[in-house]
């Protein structure tokens, strides 16, 4: 009778199981799964995009965008400007939320409100953003304008091709510090203090405790960031669609722009698709590749969060089990 | 905070004070700037600089002409309401199914469930904006894009806020539950009543977080949306602003539109820091 019952809770607890976990699996299946398959497809067809018919190219699309130049002249060098965009914003934005957050965490006055204030481009819309820095470079009305008046220059930087990507650059490390500082200094907080008195002791300055201390400490966190950065700079569009529109003369033509390019201005989605695949594979390349050098913090807390969840595992086992014997002793019991 | 660091030298902290306030200059003059000239009649903004909106002689005068300008351009009760909609409706859903999908996977104990549980989290891996091409194809052949479900359906669940669902769930203390079970309680119920309440921070969070995603979403509504009629307001004001370049006119109408666009997520923010300071640590958010 007992043991009746309780199968009948497991079986019905599995059920819920399935039950709950139903629409993700459609949405899975519908909206991250499929995209992938069916896309790859066209990757390999002439598909304008809208018409009816098409025709089976094989790796023609691919071929194409990485050979010829002439169709497809600004394949190789956005592949250069995105990478370019990657390597100025990345390990500065990285480098500067470590100098922020390390200055907020040592114990300062009013660091609720300084971190308010640099999350705000956090919660602005990027044409917003795109919108108030189109006014401060202004060279005809915004600070650039009066920096120009004051040092009799025609200084321009969005519109001159040596500094376009600088500038987006830095427009967009100044919209990721909030964020960034959050998330490191949240990763010092939680550094445990013993660990400070100890290099104390044996006579470590501040500069020896952030190398010997706080980087270690927060490397699990950095290397996360990373990643994430590395894979957010690579897919940059918003503000050079916004902003400079890939000029001047194709300067800041991200991948993506090139993208959008391909299959709104062009109507070529067969293209569109194949490049979206390269910069796909390129982004998977590199995230197995960090994986594969992953710092030695992270491995340590990844392998104490995983003996952390066997151990929870074994325990909610043991718990099952002693309940499973209550469960039958109980219902048994009330039947008497 | 630190205690044990107040014989330290007084110019370090002299120092940190200075580039933190320097920094934080940074980022809130050019909004306190953004907001006054889009105050200023449209010939004093490009004459004189000042954090005052002056007008052309030199005396204090609030201009609405711009925000009415920028309404009427924005198509503002209508793009309104779009992105209130696409918000409330994706934020809810969302919510709610991942808060399921997550509590399965920390919870119930179903066959396949590791296997389902390690395919969706690889998909986490998948940039998001490189598949905007794909998702669009998908959403043809399904014959929902130009529509304002083209901005529902592909954001009504979220697998980055499933898994941190279920590491919220898996770190609950499971003998309440336990309890309801001996006492018979159905999963349904034990959801509801129990686990559900007791993630409400993390609700709060991701419940903010995914809100303010889909109000900044541009690109999205960029590329699946032809019809002014079911522009949202990031896609409007990127109209507005990629119409705007390089045309001194539609300046102060771009920074009016600017305004009225980003003043309330800020204002949304200031009232929530609390729980997005504090909270997105945790919760995080995937672009």
């Amino acid at each position: 009778m007992g043991e009746q019952s309780l199968s009948k809770t497991i079986k019905k607890r599995a059920l819920a199981g399935w039950f709950f976990i139903a629409p993700l699996l459609a949405y899975f299946l519908i909206f991250q799964l499929a995209p992938i398959i069916i896309a790859f497809i066209i990757s390999f067809t002439d598909w304008d995009g809208s018409s009816a018919d098409f025709t089976w190219v094989g790796l023609k699309n691919y071929i194409q965008i990485f050979t010829n130049r002439i169709l497809y002249p600004d394949f190789w060098p956005s592949l250069g400007i995105t990478f370019g965009y990657m390597a100025l914003t990345v390990p500065v934005s990285i480098m500067l939320a470590i100098v922020v957050a390390a200055m907020l965490n040592s114990g300062i006055k009013g660091e609720r409100l300084f971190k308010t204030a640099f999350y705000i481009p956090c919660v602005t819309a990027s044409a917003a953003m795109s919108a108030l820095w189109l006014f401060i470079l202004d060279p005809g009305f915004g600070l650039v304008a009066g920096l120009n008046d004051l040092f009799h220059t025609n200084w321009d930087p969005l519109h001159t091709s040596s500094t376009s990507l600088i500038t987006l650059a830095i427009m967009s490390i100044w919209g990721g510090l909030g964020y960034n500082v959050l998330i490191v200094e949240s990763a010092m907080k939680n550094i445990n203090k013993s660990l400070y008195d100890a290099c104390e002791v044996d006579g470590g300055g501040s500069f020896r405790k952030f190398f010997h201390v706080t980087l270690p400490g927060i490397s699990p966190t950095l290397y996360f960031m990373i990643i994430t950065s590395v894979i957010s700079s690579l897919q940059a569009f918003d503000t050079m669609y916004l902003m400079t529109g890939g000029g001047p003369a194709g300067a800041t033509t991200t991948f993506m722009l090139l993208v959008y390019n391909a299959m709104f201005k062009h109507g070529q989605a067969g293209i569109a698709t194949a490049m979206s695949y390269v910069l796909f594979f390129i982004i998977m390349v590199i995230t197995f590749i960090q994986f594969k050098i992953v710092p030695q913090g992270y491995q340590i807390e990844n392998e104490i969060t995983l003996r952390k969840e066997k151990k929870a595992e074994e325990r909610r086992r043991v718990s099952r089990l002693r309940l499973s014997g209550r469960f039958a002793k109980r219902k048994g019991d009330s039947h008497e | 905070m630190n205690r044990k660091r107040h014989g330290r030298p007084k110019w370090n902290r002299i120092v940190s004070y200075t580039v933190l306030s320097l920094l934080a200059v940074t980022f809130v003059f050019p909004y306190l700037w953004l907001f006054s000239s889009s105050f200023r009649e449209p010939g004093a903004i490009y004459s004189s600089f000042s954090l005052l909106p002056l007008n052309s002689s030199g005396e204090l005068e609030l201009v609405w002409e711009n925000y009415k300008n920028a309404i009427a351009y924005l198509d503002l009760k209508n793009v309104f309401f779009n992105t209130l909609i696409v918000c409330v409706v994706n934020t809810v859903i969302n919510l709610f199914l991942n808060a399921l999908a997550g509590y399965a996977f920390a919870r119930l104990q179903f066959k396949g469930k590791k296997v389902i549980f390690a395919v969706i989290c690889l998909s986490i891996m998948i940039p998001g904006t490189v598949m905007t091409i794909p998702n669009l194809l998908i959403c043809r052949f399904l014959k929902i894009d130009d529509s304002l479900g083209v901005l529902i359906w592909p954001f009504i669940m979220s697998v980055y806020n499933v898994f941190l669902m279920r590491q919220q769930f898996y770190s609950l203390p499971k003998e309440v539950e336990e309890a309801a079970i001996v006492d018979g309680a159905g999963p349904f119920r034990i959801f509801f009543q129990i686990s559900l309440p007791l993630v409400t921070p993390m609700l709060v969070v991701l419940g903010i977080t995914t809100f303010m995603w889909n109000y900044n979403n541009f690109m999205w509504s960029l590329v699946s949306i032809q019809s002014s009629e079911y522009f949202t307001l990031a896609r409007s004001l990127g109209d507005l602003v990629s119409a705007g370049t390089g045309e001194a006119s539609l300046y102060p109408v771009m920074l009016a539109g600017s305004v009225i666009v980003s003043l309330p997520l800020i204002l949304v923010f200031f009232l929530a820091q609390k729980y997005i300071l504090g909270g997105l640590t945790e919760g995080g958010v995937k672009e």
